[in-house]
């Protein structure tokens, strides 16, 4: 690889294709429908749902008070004291809370004095949405009870001995607007890396401007500044996006790696894409057919969905970019296991740019 | 042979084959330094692979390639700083300009800035520099591609076509500027439909017809061995007429007239490029 070349071929290749009407196209219709979501669903459309935590606690904690204090923006948080330990799961049982909490003796000392102190956290199977975001919650809270972190061990129990029903209703956990402002970002990273990179590949090798290119550069040179070229594009859109629409990642650090490492994947399968077809138009004719599975996947997180579905959506990287950049825009644990959503993002780009090396090199050959 | 005396591209027994195709059979030839070569032959006769090989852009399936004192093969890196080549299509970036598409080249070759003014200067691109290429005539992207494929002064250059397409005054003005490079030094390979321009440009041409090399030597050589001479006759009626030196039957007709007293001028006339390719490849090339 020469480093040079490959930066002299991207700012052709950035210069070039931004004045090809198909690529403008593909780089503002995303723009443009974010800019419609972020502007037709205001914030003063979403009502934080509300969530019923009963909980025992044997004497006096702040918890509760910053719990709700971390919560207050994404829901509605009721607090009633049970009885007793066996009140509350009685109370979660007959669904009249969504969430118990069993605060041990000394506990609020007991974690300023780096003891651990174990909490029970008690989920019912159907609990309402933001009973799983609270349970996320408390994590943060004992943090800000301790002042540093681990301070407690979390135990998590959920009554009836099932597994908790990891789907979240979106709306209700961020709100309608940033759900589409994200679900647009989602299509804005798809069409970028997607539609634009196969396009400018491909019309390079239709007009055999590929092959001038490569008396002096290789093929390799040439398709790592194109995927510079998806990536600069994606960057530059989702950042004026997030301007035009005035929303702020809380948590930017996983905001930026669930939209990177799916942009570098779907780049991979754009650059793929573009191997394959000999003609751009063609390209753009059949986009939507490549287009539909990539974004789909992506509006249909946080949906209730039939398991197998929810199964599937697991191991396909917009899903998993989607959960991540959710997380990353509330700046809270809306979805669990954030790990998997990495991992399956990194073996999408593994997997792609495998595929993608494999071409090159039989290329080169 | 010492450095200066070697050939600026040595073929010997080259073969690509592809899959059941053979594309170039067994070919062998040399090109000495500051020489224009000329490849002729019908479409499908194996030239643009035969230059696709000799630019290390698809490897030999058999023999031997050098060129500017570079294997083909095993010295592609070295090699593809010293060559450059005209392509047959227009290979353009239309929605840039002239001066956008030599200054793209012209770093990626890392020489300096002033060099793609100085050859669109040459070219005589200058007013058109800032302008589109997709707005540009046929003749002018010849140009601009002529102009493209100076830009790291090569020491080979190969043309794929030069003329194809173009008027004649745009095919004069390329020829013009072929002309001009070689008398500069640079070697020249050249592929061409045009044997007018091959007669023109070539001190030497090779005949390719289905991958193999059925005659080599210069323009001369070829029509003396393979054409077939002949005189342009005008009568007193007006009529001309042209008749075979090498066919007794002419030759009586021609003595005949002459005394009759009915010549009025006589012309005598070689062989051409086509009458050679007619002779070995059975067909016309165009």
């Amino acid at each position: 690889m020469h480093p040079k070349m490959i930066l002299t071929i991207f700012r052709k290749d950035a210069r070039d294709a931004i004045r090809d009407s198909r690529v403008l196209a593909a780089i503002l219709i995303p723009i443009g429908i974010g800019l419609f979501y972020g502007y037709a669903f205001g914030d003063d459309d979403f009502e934080a749902p509300p969530v019923e935590v009963a909980y025992v606690v044997e004497d006096s904690t702040q918890l509760l008070e910053i719990l709700q204090n971390v919560t207050s923006e994404a829901v509605d948080l009721e607090l009633t004291q049970a009885a007793s330990a066996a009140a509350l799961r009685e109370q979660l049982l007959d669904e009249e809370v969504d969430l118990g909490l069993i605060i041990p003796a000394g506990f609020d000392e007991g974690v300023q004095a780096g003891e651990s102190p174990s909490l029970e956290i008690l989920l019912h199977e159907e609990a309402a949405p933001g009973a799983n975001y609270i349970a996320a919650a408390v994590q943060q809270s004992l943090e800000l009870l301790a002042g540093r972190a681990p301070p407690a061990t979390v135990q998590l129990d959920v009554v009836s001995l099932a597994e908790a029903n990891q789907s979240v209703a979106i709306f209700e956990e961020i709100g309608p607007r940033q759900y589409f402002v994200l679900a647009a970002i989602m299509m804005l990273v798809a069409m970028n890396s997607i539609l634009v990179v196969s396009v400018i590949l491909a019309e390079e090798a239709e007009k055999k401007t590929l092959d001038a290119l490569v008396m002096i550069a290789s093929y390799t040179d040439v398709v790592v500044a194109k995927a510079l070229v998806g990536l600069f594009y994606v960057t530059v859109s989702v950042v004026v996006m997030l301007g035009l629409t005035g929303l702020m990642p809380g948590n930017l650090l996983l905001f930026i790696a669930g939209i990177g490492l799916f942009s570098i994947a779907m780049v991979g399968i754009g650059l793929l894409l573009g191997g394959i077809f000999s003609n751009a138009n063609q390209l753009n004719t059949w986009a939507g057919v490549f287009l539909i599975p990539v974004i789909a996947p992506a509006f249909m997180v946080g949906i209730p969905l039939p398991d197998t579905i929810e199964t599937v959506l697991l191991f396909l990287a917009p899903s998993q970019s989607m959960r991540m950049a959710v997380n990353g825009m509330t700046g809270s644990a809306v979805f669990p296991d954030v790990w998997l959503s990495v991992l399956v993002l990194i073996a999408w780009a593994v997997v792609t740019y495998g595929l993608l090396g494999l071409r090159l090199s039989r290329r080169q050959a | 042979m010492d450095a200066a005396q070697e050939p600026m591209i040595a073929v010997e027994n080259l073969t690509k084959r592809y899959g059941q195709v053979q594309a170039v059979d067994d070919i062998s030839f040399s090109v000495a330094a500051g020489e224009v070569f000329g490849l002729l032959g019908h479409n499908g006769a194996g030239k643009t692979t035969t230059i696709r090989v000799l630019t290390g852009r698809t490897r030999p399936t058999s023999g031997r390639a050098a060129v500017a004192g570079c294997d083909v093969q095993t010295e592609r890196d070295q090699l593809k700083p010293r060559i450059n080549l005209v392509f047959e299509d227009q290979n353009l970036y239309e929605r840039l300009t002239g001066h956008e598409n030599m200054r793209l080249f012209g770093d990626l070759y890392g020489v300096p800035r002033e060099r793609a003014g100085e050859l669109l200067d040459i070219v005589g691109l200058v007013e058109g520099a800032d302008r589109k290429v997709k707005t540009y005539s046929s003749g002018m992207k010849q140009r601009l591609l002529i102009a493209r494929s100076l830009i790291n002064n090569p020491r080979v250059l190969f043309l794929d076509e030069p003329t194809r397409g173009l008027d004649p005054s745009s095919s004069r003005d390329v020829r013009s500027i072929v002309s001009r490079l070689s008398q500069e030094g640079t070697t020249i390979f050249l592929t061409t439909h045009d044997m007018e321009e091959a007669d023109e440009l070539c001190n030497r041409v090779a005949f390719l017809s289905h991958g193999k090399v059925v005659a080599l030597g210069t323009p001369r050589e070829l029509k003396l061995r393979y054409g077939e001479p002949a005189a342009s006759v005008l009568l007193d009626t007006e009529d001309e007429h042209t008749i075979s030196l090498n066919q007794p039957d002419d030759a009586r007709r021609l003595q005949q007239w002459m005394a009759d007293g009915r010549v009025l001028t006589i012309h005598s006339q070689e062989g051409s490029l086509e009458d050679v390719f007619i002779e070995l490849a059975g067909r016309p090339l165009s």
